[in-house]
């Protein structure tokens, strides 16, 4: 299923936040989307998963325009991952995971076999399922990002779009959080796209990085092909020395001595 | 997940609080002409339970399912734990299309019959029909100040603050204009002001029954939708809630509810904001459980609050809106000082 902007522009009134994004999506990729503050990412990202309206050209998914789709196809099709989404006051974990089958149930319906099949295969995937039955307000950071993973798994989706996955948690959580979106892309074929602010993530774990600033692609390409001191200074305004790390991708360590 | 008797507790014990209700009032009653009054042909004592407080504890019943439910409804979508049918302007638009109503009869009286009015040119039986079309057409003005046209759908802040400058008008209206009626009309319109299920017979019940059956079905069909609209409004969106849709049939099915209500009994504050907190507090998790408990709650608190009122000041009546207040009130903010008082003691572990 294939996911595409094809000349999206996007103002706030007089402002340009984005100007023609021409982008098509590999759903056997992890693509990472990074940028400074302001760049106009989180605005692509929500653009791309239908949640708001480009101003001007549009997103196809499977060959067709985002507003030809209602939202419940959508849905089963697509799976979003707000920054910092809210949970509803005193739901338990599998609750709020069942949730995640909105899209593929009727009103009155109670739970199918299926429903339950695939809410268990979401919470195992994300490793919750020891947490199932406990108030979701219980858990800590690391745990609730992956509870909100299982959500999203639970709509069976082909796409999962992530605004900034890592944020809020501590260094063990971010990889944890990285390492299931990277085994739900190999294991699963789910295509993923995520918002990233640490560039060494992305490095890691992206096949994909594309690097917006000013609502302008700069970069485009496989980590190893465009991490260059050279681009993090244009994006983020800092000096950086680009070392190898792990399977040879490259990350960036802040050059002190160039900060004034 | 609670188990099945849970279930039954509800509306079994509605079912004993309305056979209480049944024998207080300002006559007392006995075993047997509760008894006699269900029978074909009452006579006496057993005839007062059946023409009156039968009817009533029935409308007191039906107008708590509906605010306990429209409250439910509104907490939800508006995401505001003190949201509350009266936020429409309901109570204020069925008031004011009561009290012109008395105004305008008044006028087209022959002054020399002023004092039979009431019952001559506006009988009681007439108020629901107007004070709904006052509360519907309120409520639209409300859902019409607080669309927004960039998202095509409505703003729950704008709403709420809609609804209270609404309501602040109206209210000031509605007082003017009693001041204006003739003495003996000032009593009679205190008297629906302040929310009473006095005199109100099955004739006024049936046309809220439609309503009911509309409200509920409605509330099964949009349950799943609502549960999703718990959380925040992007995620209910990717999870293929359309909001567009949701959000305005929710809270016009609220309304509707809330609108029927305030025809029947006039406006009964409190109940709608106090029953969903009961709700949540004695009952289960799952939005479902909580909606029904909601509605049983409300149904349970004004058919109580109605006997509270028959018998506090025997054999004088203080109406059931008065009672719903002046209890409802403490008991909100007792619940709140206890909800923070947790709060605070689970931050501080």
């Amino acid at each position: 299923m294939q996911l595409s902007a094809n000349e999206i522009s996007f103002a706030h009134g007089p402002r340009r936040i984005l100007s023609c994004i021409d982008l098509s999506f590999d759903p056997a990729e992890i693509t990472a989307i990074l940028g400074p503050n302001g760049s106009g990412k989180s605005t692509f990202l929500s653009i791309l998963s239908g949640q708001q309206r480009p101003g001007q050209g549009e997103i196809t998914l499977d060959g067709r325009p985002l507003s030809q789709w209602g939202r419940k196809p959508l849905a089963r099709a697509l799976a979003v991952l707000p920054q910092q989404p809210q949970a509803p006051e005193d739901i338990l974990v599998r609750d709020l995971v069942a949730h995640g089958r909105f899209a593929h149930r009727r009103p009155l319906v109670p739970l199918s076999e299926a429903d339950h099949h695939a809410i268990d295969e979401a919470l195992r995937q994300t490793g919750t399922e020891g947490f199932a039955s406990r108030p979701f307000q219980a858990l800590s950071g690391g745990e609730r990002q992956r509870v909100w993973l299982a959500l999203a798994l639970a709509q069976a989706p082909r796409w999962l779009l992530l605004d900034e996955p890592t944020s809020f948690l501590d260094m063990g959580h971010q990889y944890q959080v990285l390492s299931v979106l990277k085994s739900l892309n190999r294991g699963r074929a789910i295509g993923i796209v995520m918002v990233l602010h640490d560039v060494n993530q992305a490095s890691l774990f992206a096949d994909r990085i594309i690097a917006l600033s000013g609502g302008r692609i700069v970069a485009d390409g496989p980590p190893g092909g465009i991490i260059t001191a050279d681009l993090i200074d244009r994006l983020y305004g800092l000096r950086v020395n680009v070392v190898s790390g792990a399977a040879s991708a490259p990350v960036c360590v802040p050059d002190l001595d160039a900060v004034d | 997940m609670k188990p099945a008797i849970w279930w039954l507790t509800w509306p079994a014990g509605l079912v004993l609080l309305g056979f209480a209700a049944l024998f207080l009032g300002a006559t007392g009653a006995t075993w047997p002409d509760v008894w006699t009054s269900l029978g074909a042909d009452p006579e006496g004592q057993a005839a007062i339970i059946a023409r009156y407080r039968l009817p009533r504890v029935a409308a007191g019943a039906l107008v708590g399912l509906h605010f306990g439910l429209a409250g439910a409804i509104l907490q939800v979508v508006l995401r505001n734990p003190l949201a509350d049918p009266t936020i429409f302007g309901v109570s204020g638009g069925a008031s004011m299309a009561v009290v012109l109503a008395m105004s305008a009869a008044i006028a087209v009286a022959p002054p020399s019959e002023s004092i039979n009015v009431a019952t001559n040119y506006l009988p009681l039986a007439w108020l629901p029909p107007i004070a709904l079309s006052g509360a519907l057409i309120a409520t639209a003005v409300v859902i019409a100040l607080a669309w927004d046209h960039r998202l095509g759908t409505i703003s729950p802040t704008r709403m709420v603050l809609m609804g209270v400058v609404l309501g602040a008008i109206l209210n000031a209206a509605v007082m003017a204009l009693v001041l204006s009626l003739s003495e003996s009309r000032t009593e009679l319109a205190i008297l629906w002001l302040s929310g009473s299920l006095y005199a109100r017979g099955f004739e006024n019940l049936w046309p809220a029954l439609p309503w009911t059956v509309a409200g509920v079905a409605l509330t099964l069909a949009l349950m799943p939708s609502l549960s999703a609209l718990r959380f925040d409004s992007q995620t209910a969106q990717s999870l293929g809630v359309r909001l567009k849709l949701a959000v305005p049939l929710s809270i016009a099915g609220a309304a509707a509810l809330a609108a029927s209500a305030v025809a029947v009994a006039g406006p009964v504050g409190f109940v709608g904001l106090l029953a969903p907190h009961m709700a949540g507090w004695l009952g289960g998790v799952r939005l479902g459980e909580r909606l029904w408990a909601s509605a049983a709650i409300g149904a349970g608190l004004v058919v109580a609050a109605d006997a509270l009122g028959r018998i506090v000041i025997a054999p004088a009546e203080m109406p059931v809106g008065i009672v719903t207040s002046l209890i409802g009130a403490p008991v909100f903010a007792a619940l709140l000082t206890r909800k923070y008082r947790r709060l605070h003691a689970t931050v501080g572990e």
